[in-house]
Formats: structure tokens, sequence, C-alpha cells
């Protein structure tokens, strides 16, 4: 290991575990670390490269896209996915427990967040399952499981995030993330069901419901969102739209709900508006620490020092990932998922684009590095939130998510042998 | 780090400080604020305007870009005292309380170094440009000093918060506040 990447790595991993900021670990690293080894006019390069960063063109959806998850936040959008999913799934095995999934699904196609969909979807979903007799566990693991498609499934806040720092089309990873997060959703369905099945304890008897009238007069409670799922990814995917309108599409759409539902009034859209602020505050303050500190470690030469020791290592592209799997997996049980993003991208993409990934499907792998470590103990936000909802112990909510981390893990190992999972909708669309 | 019990909060002149750079703050995200509803608003009428009359304007892009600096950093003073920016705290909370307190007094001063810095390089930048007389290289050709100047604005915010952070510490004070408003990305 040279010395130019030492010291940035004991930098960095030294001011990340005295407790500082993460975008500020990464600056301060950054900052140090350009000024011990290249001749450079700080002051003028900072201020220059943050500048640059905070204007970038590209970013001028995030927090359209939160603000359009914030203000649905404040409808009646978590009760009306119950209702109107529920008469559907008693049919299925496993009964309720898919409106956690499918819900989680829907959810996640209007709001980048995976927070906000665990805790939207479970505020309704968790006490209904617990009165009725579901198993406390695979409740809380179906939840903690679909609550993560909020980042894989479009519009997905850490993949513009990504998309800004890789300079890789936002629209393409949009694109990429889709049928991956739908065969997630399948999955957890699936599994759902066998386990209902081989272990009809897990779930109360069959409720009885009310035919197929109630089921088509349910689909009313869907109809707002669904309607902007396909106004806003609809648009974005056909090509009816750019992001940026989609975008704002999505805001008037997600008003119009609140307005209707007359939810929305002056109160609750100021509490969105600071919510976006809130959130995009700490997406900024990480993401002008990331970039600048990835311009730095390039003009270090640090990548090129990292692939030379990795292509050393003799490994196939394969087993790099297997590599960097158990590496983020590590990194994610004391980080969060957008940081172990943003800190890892300028060392490891180099390095997996040369050995022959495309960098829109790292940017897929990654996100589900990123899910995944919402989901793991001890620092796991989507930890904390089903055990604010269910009186459990992180502990038990962690190993509740274990098969459905599982379940992960064994998506990731398919798309690393079948990249076209991933690949083939953008391709489709570039063509 | 948990709330001190029992300890009254800082009066006189500091108590002043603290409120000020507090309620500094709280403006700094009401602008973020404002400007994220002008940001949606503009879009969303730049999309009909566009896509109905076929008339786009020149202005959206680049205001839309500086109004987008302001929604992602204005706030960002504010959002440290309700607790919004991320840090790994598994060693911090595995400190006893006196040497938390220490260990957060030692974060926040070489935070407030960073930020500081940081401030007053978007400050020197912004004064550097309006010497200058840059103009942006959109079509509208707006006096570049002037988004600069609000972007150095929020980082002197933040660094405010920063200090006034350092100070709760040092006085024993609970450094962050409930958050009632939501808002997070995890």
């Amino acid at each position: 290991m040279t010395m130019t990447l030492g010291v940035v790595l004991v930098l960095v991993i030294g001011f990340l575990g005295a407790g500082i900021w993460v975008g500020l670990a990464m600056l301060a690293a950054g900052m140090i670390a350009l000024d011990m080894f290249r001749d450079v006019r700080m002051d003028r390069f900072l201020a220059s490269d943050i500048w640059g960063s905070a204007t970038a063109e590209e970013l001028v959806t995030l927090p359209l896209f939160i603000l359009m998850g914030e203000i649905l936040v404040h409808t009646r959008i978590s009760e009306n996915l119950f209702r109107g999913l529920a008469p559907w799934t008693r049919r299925i095995p496993g009964q309720l427990l898919h409106v956690n999934v499918i819900g989680s699904t829907i959810f996640s196609a209007v709001s980048g967040s995976s927070a906000a969909g665990t805790a939207t979807v479970g505020r309704m979903t968790m006490p209904e399952l617990l009165s009725r007799g579901y198993n406390r566990d695979i409740a809380m693991g179906s939840l903690a499981g679909a609550g993560t498609l909020g980042f894989l499934i479009p519009p997905s806040i850490p993949m513009i995030v990504y998309g800004v720092l890789a300079d890789v089309s936002i629209l393409d990873l949009f694109m990429a993330g889709t049928i991956p997060g739908l065969i997630l959703a399948g999955l957890y369905m699936g599994w759902i069901a066998i386990r209902a099945t081989t272990d009809p304890s897990l779930t109360p008897p069959r409720e009885k419901g009310g035919g197929w009238r109630e089921m088509f007069s349910s689909l009313i409670m869907l109809l707002p969102v669904t309607s902007l799922v396909v106004l806003v990814i609809g648009s974005m995917l056909l090509g009816y739209a750019s992001i940026t309108e989609a975008a704002a599409v999505g805001v008037v759409g997600a008003l119009l709900i609140g307005g209707l539902e007359r939810t929305l009034n002056p109160r609750t859209l100021w509490m969105a508006l600071l919510a976006t602020v809130r959130t995009c505050s700490m997406i900024g303050v990480i993401l002008v620490g990331a970039l600048f500190l990835s311009k730095v470690v390039a003009r270090l030469g640090i990548p090129g020092e990292i692939a030379e020791v990795i292509q050393g290592w003799g490994l196939s592209p394969f087993m790099l990932i297997v590599v960097l799997m158990g590496f983020y997996l590590l990194l994610g049980t004391v980080l969060d998922g957008l940081s172990t993003i943003v800190m890892t991208l300028p060392v490891t993409l180099p390095i997996v684009t040369a050995a022959g990934f495309d960098p829109v499907w790292y940017g897929v792998f990654l996100i589900i590095t990123a899910e995944l470590s919402q989901i793991s103990p001890p620092v796991g936000f989507n930890l904390y939130i089903i055990q604010s909802l269910s009186d459990a112990s992180q502990y038990e909510v962690a190993r509740a998510a274990l098969p459905f981390c599982l379940i992960m893990l064994g998506l990731t190992a398919a798309l690393t042998i079948f990249p076209d999972i991933v690949m083939w909708l953008p391709n489709q669309m570039r063509q | 780090m948990p709330p001190a019990e029992g300890r009254p909060l800082a009066g006189g002149s500091i108590g002043l400080l603290l409120r000020g750079i507090d309620g500094a703050c709280a403006i700094g995200a009401g602008f973020a604020a404002v400007a994220s509803l002008l940001l949606a608003l503009m879009l969303i009428a730049e999309v009909v305007l566009t896509s109905f009359f076929a008339w786009s304007q020149p202005w959206a892009v680049e205001y839309s870009i500086y109004l987008q600096a302001v929604v992602m950093f204005g706030g960002a003073g504010w959002a440290l005292r309700n607790g919004g920016h991320i840090r790994v705290q598994m060693l911090f909370q595995a400190l006893p309380r006196s040497a938390q307190r220490m260990t957060e007094a030692l974060v926040t001063a070489f935070s407030l170094g960073v930020v500081g810095f940081v401030a007053r390089v978007m400050v020197a930048q912004a004064l550097r440009t309006y010497d200058l007389e840059s103009v942006s290289y959109y079509p509208m050709q707006t006096p570049i000093w002037i988004p600069q100047a609000a972007l150095a604005l929020a980082f002197v915010l933040f660094a405010l918060a920063l200090l006034a952070r350092l100070i709760r510490v040092v006085l024993d004070e609970p450094v962050e506040i409930e958050n009632t408003v939501g808002g997070t990305i995890e």
C-alpha cells in the first residue's frame, strides 16, 4: 500500500470512527490529503468544486422527488393501500402479509426513500396484522425486506446520488432497477406464500371476504396512487417525459391527491417542505464531501494503485463482486447505505468497470448492498422504524428480516451471473 | 449525546447568542423550504408551457439550479440542530458520559474548523466574482455573485450552528432538539 492511499484511508476511517459527520469527514480527509501531496490552491479548488457540485443540473430532480414523497406521507396513502390491497391478498397463501410487499412496491414507485416506505406502509399494516393474529416475526420480516424496495424501484434517491457521482444516466439507472425490484418483490411474496403453506400457524384462518364485488370496489382506493405511478414512472420509462418533467408532474399529482383528500393544508404542506429541506441538507453535505474526495482521490492516482493491488490478487470478475459484496456487508453494519456508496465509489467504480462490468449494472448492485445495510444491525434505519411499530427488540427485528436478506443476496448472485436482468431494459430503451 | 438533566438553559448574552443562531438557522431553513416550493412551481410551469404552448423559458434551467443549491444547503445549520446529518456513533455511544462530552466537544470543534474554512472560501469566491463582474454562461447572464453569496451564507449559517453546538456541549446543554418534521432518505 502506498503512502497516499494509506493516509487517505487512515484519515477517512479515523474521522468517521471519531463521530465526525459523514460529509464533513470526507471533506476534511480530502483537504488534508490534497494539502499533503499536491501543490494546489486549496481555497479556490474547494470553492469551485463545491459551487459546481451544488449547482449540478442532474441534481434538480432530487428535491422534487423527495417533496413528492413527503407530500404523500401526509395523505391517507397507507390506509388506502391497505384497504385497496387487502381484499385481493386474502386469497393468496400468506394473506394480508402480502400487503406489506405490494404496498411497499407501490409506495416505492412514488417515493425514493426506504424509511418513508417502511413507516408509511408499516404504520397501517403492523397493527392490523398483529391484531389479527399473524406471526410477528414474518410480519416484521416482510415489512423490513419490502421496505427496502424504495431504493431499487424508481424514483430512487440513492440512484440519483449514484448517477451524479458516477456520471451515469439517471434514467438508465431507473430503468435498470425496475426489473430487479419487481423480481425481488415477487421473491418476497413467494417466500411468504411458501412459509404460510408449510407452517399454517403463521397466519390466522382465512378471513371471509366480500367476494369479487368488494375486490373490484376496493380498487378505487388504489386509483389515485396507481395513477400517479403510471404518470411518473410510465412517462419516464416510455420516453414521454424527462426525469425532471416526471418529477414536476409527480409533485403536481401528490398535491392533487392531498387536495382531493383534503389532507393537504398549509400546515401539512409546510411540514412536507421542511422535511424535504431536512433530507436535502443531509444529502447535500454528504454529496459535496463525496464529490470533493472523489476528485482528490483521482488527482492522487489512488484508484490506479488499488486496481493494481486487486489485479495482483488475480480474481475473476465474479469473485471480485463476491469480495466487494462481503466488504459492503461488513461496512453496512456500521454505516448507512448512502454513506457506504458515496465513500467507496471513487475507488471501487474504476476497478469494477476495468473488470468489465457496466457502471449502470454496478449502480444496481450497490443499491442492493445499500438496501441490505438498511436492515443489518446494529445500524439499520429500517430496523429502528419496525422496532417502534412492533415493540420488538432490534435483534428480534434483524432476525425476522434475515430470510429476506438472504433472498436479496441470492438475487445479487443471480444479477452477477445474469447481468442482462439488469441491463435488458436500459439496453432496449437505448436502441 | 443524552441531554443533561437539571441544568438551566444558558441565559444572558450566551443564551441570546444561541437563540440568535437558532433563529438565523431556522430562517435559512424557511428560505430553503420556500425555495423548494418555488423550484417545484417553476418546473411545473416550464413543463406546462413547453408541452402545451411550445414556449420554453430560457431562465428556467438556470434559476432552478440556484434554487436547488439553496434547498440543498440553506437548511444545513437547522438540520444539524434537529439531528438531520448522518454520522457513525457506534464508538461514541460505547463511551462513558464524561468521555462522550469530551469527544463531542472535540468532534464539533474540528467540524467547526472544516465548515468555517469552507464558509470562508465560499465568501471569498462570491467576493471575487463580484469584483470580476462575472456572469453566468446561461442566456440570462445573471451576475454569478448573487447565487454564490446565497450558498456562502448557507455555509456561514452551518458554521454558526456548529459554533452553537460547541457552546452547548461546553455548557452541558442538550445539543439537539426533537425532529418533528420527519424527512429522511434512509
